[in-house]
């Protein structure tokens, strides 16, 4: 009898084996201490990027009404049709939050209240993201941030000098970096769909530098099989981008610092960067270390 | 859930169901010859002549993707250019109101993936305070 049940039900051991693997590879645990520097990058970033970086958003409180076509997500809910007083409130709204967080993190103070305003600062964000994206265009390099100002407040008390292995905070970092790899695996599928494989040999990076080239990117234009060439550098890039969820945190390192250097080269070439979505590749680095000694 | 979402969004999604649309950054092929493209606005005030303007957050609240964003609309509907003057007038209440508005398109001509430096212009909407618009 037991034997006969052993044989005829082999898949529950697979099944928990399967389980318990991908349930080790999202909860992983990290040191608290990662998620908590983390959190100090990602909410120094924030007012940097709605006060100074891509601070636009604020002139669409004056722009007519007329022109705001909200965005799917904005006509659920119901959003307010954007005022300078609405855009104000959420802006230095936000950027409150943020700066509370930061004093709270660094004292390790408070978490509950933590919590509350981390949470607060996702749904600030979002609202800003509608209106700023219910213009006309929709950017599409802080799908990862967003990500992180959702995931941030799950991931429990973490003080800068706690060391304690954390499965929660492994699992915020893990979505900060599928969101991250979903960014680069999707942005190839988007071209694919709307560019067609064509996209590797059309003029599209040529465009641009002729939209906004900057001093280094401009002589290419002479020499277009450069362009080309960069296009199916970055096609099979992002492709293959998945792949760095599951190599060693040595090797990821690595591929995050040329990753960097991507984006940098970029932005000198064509003058975008992404700058939410390179904050959220440090989710991929020890950022305990900066403040504590790995043990020996 | 939210990756179920997420990949729907990317494959057959639109702008519209941010976060969760495609992941389109410079996602469309152009061709090899032909021309590259840019919006702008030309505008009058009280007796001066037509003056370029690069739209931008300080100019008129909006930027030149969000103008081409909302193309269609400007062509469709030319008096909404007057909402343009509205937001013009808020942003810059100070400076003298926009009389005539109209939007042009600056193509640059490429042969086989060099700019040639000629400049096509074509104006794609028209308003005029008085009058109301024209296309």
């Amino acid at each position: 009898m037991s034997s006969d049940a052993g044989t005829q039900t082999p898949a529950p051991g697979y099944a928990r084996r399967i389980t318990s693997a991908v349930n080790g590879w999202w909860f992983a645990p990290v040191p608290r201490a990662r998620i908590a520097a983390f959190r100090v990058l990602v909410y120094v970033f924030l007012p940097l990027d709605v006060l100074l970086l891509r601070p636009w958003g604020a002139a669409h409180g004056h722009v007519a009404a007329d022109l705001y076509r909200p965005l799917l997500i904005g006509r659920l809910l119901p959003l307010p049709t954007p005022t300078p007083t609405l855009v104000l409130v959420v802006q230095y709204g936000m950027v409150a939050m943020a700066v509370g967080l930061l004093v709270l993190i660094a004292r390790d103070r408070a978490p509950r209240l933590q919590t509350w305003l981390g949470a607060g600062a996702f749904v600030f964000y979002l609202q800003w993201m509608v209106i700023s994206f219910s213009y006309g265009k929709v950017d599409h390099d802080r799908f990862a941030f967003l990500v992180a100002l959702a995931v941030l407040p799950t991931a429990g008390r973490a003080a800068l000098r706690d060391m304690t292995p954390s499965p929660a905070a492994g699992w915020a970092l893990r979505m900060v970096q599928v969101g991250v790899v979903a960014t680069y695996f999707l942005a190839a599928v988007a071209k694919v769909r709307f560019g067609g494989w064509g996209w590797v040999n059309s003029t599209t990076i040529a465009r641009a530098v002729i939209r906004r080239g900057t001093m280094f990117a401009d002589p290419l234009l002479q020499m277009p099989w450069t362009l080309q060439l960069s296009q199916w550098f970055i096609v099979i890039l992002e492709f293959v981008s998945p792949v760095l969820l599951f190599v060693r945190p040595k090797v990821q390192q690595y591929v995050v610092a040329f990753l960097v250097s991507f984006h940098v080269m970029t932005f000198l070439m064509i003058r975008i960067i992404f700058m939410p979505h390179v904050v959220c590749l440090a989710a991929f680095l020890p950022l305990e270390r900066v403040l504590n000694r790995p043990n020996r | 859930m939210v990756f179920g979402l997420l990949l729907a969004g990317a494959f057959v999604g639109s702008d519209d169901d941010f976060p969760f649309g495609p992941f389109r950054m410079y996602a469309t092929s152009s061709q090899s010859t032909g021309q590259v493209a840019v919006v702008a606005l030309e505008v009058k005030t009280e007796g001066s002549d037509w003056t370029l303007v690069r739209p931008s957050p300080e100019s008129v609240g909006m930027n030149v993707a969000e103008f081409e964003g909302q193309l269609p609309r400007f062509e469709g509907d030319p008096t909404l250019l007057g909402a343009v003057a509205a937001s013009r007038a808020a942003l810059h209440p100070d400076e003298p109101p926009w009389t005539d508005l109209r939007i042009v398109r600056q193509a640059t001509v490429v042969v086989d993936k060099v700019p040639t430096g000629e400049v096509v212009e074509t104006v794609l909407a028209e308003w005029s305070a008085s009058d109301g618009a024209r296309s």
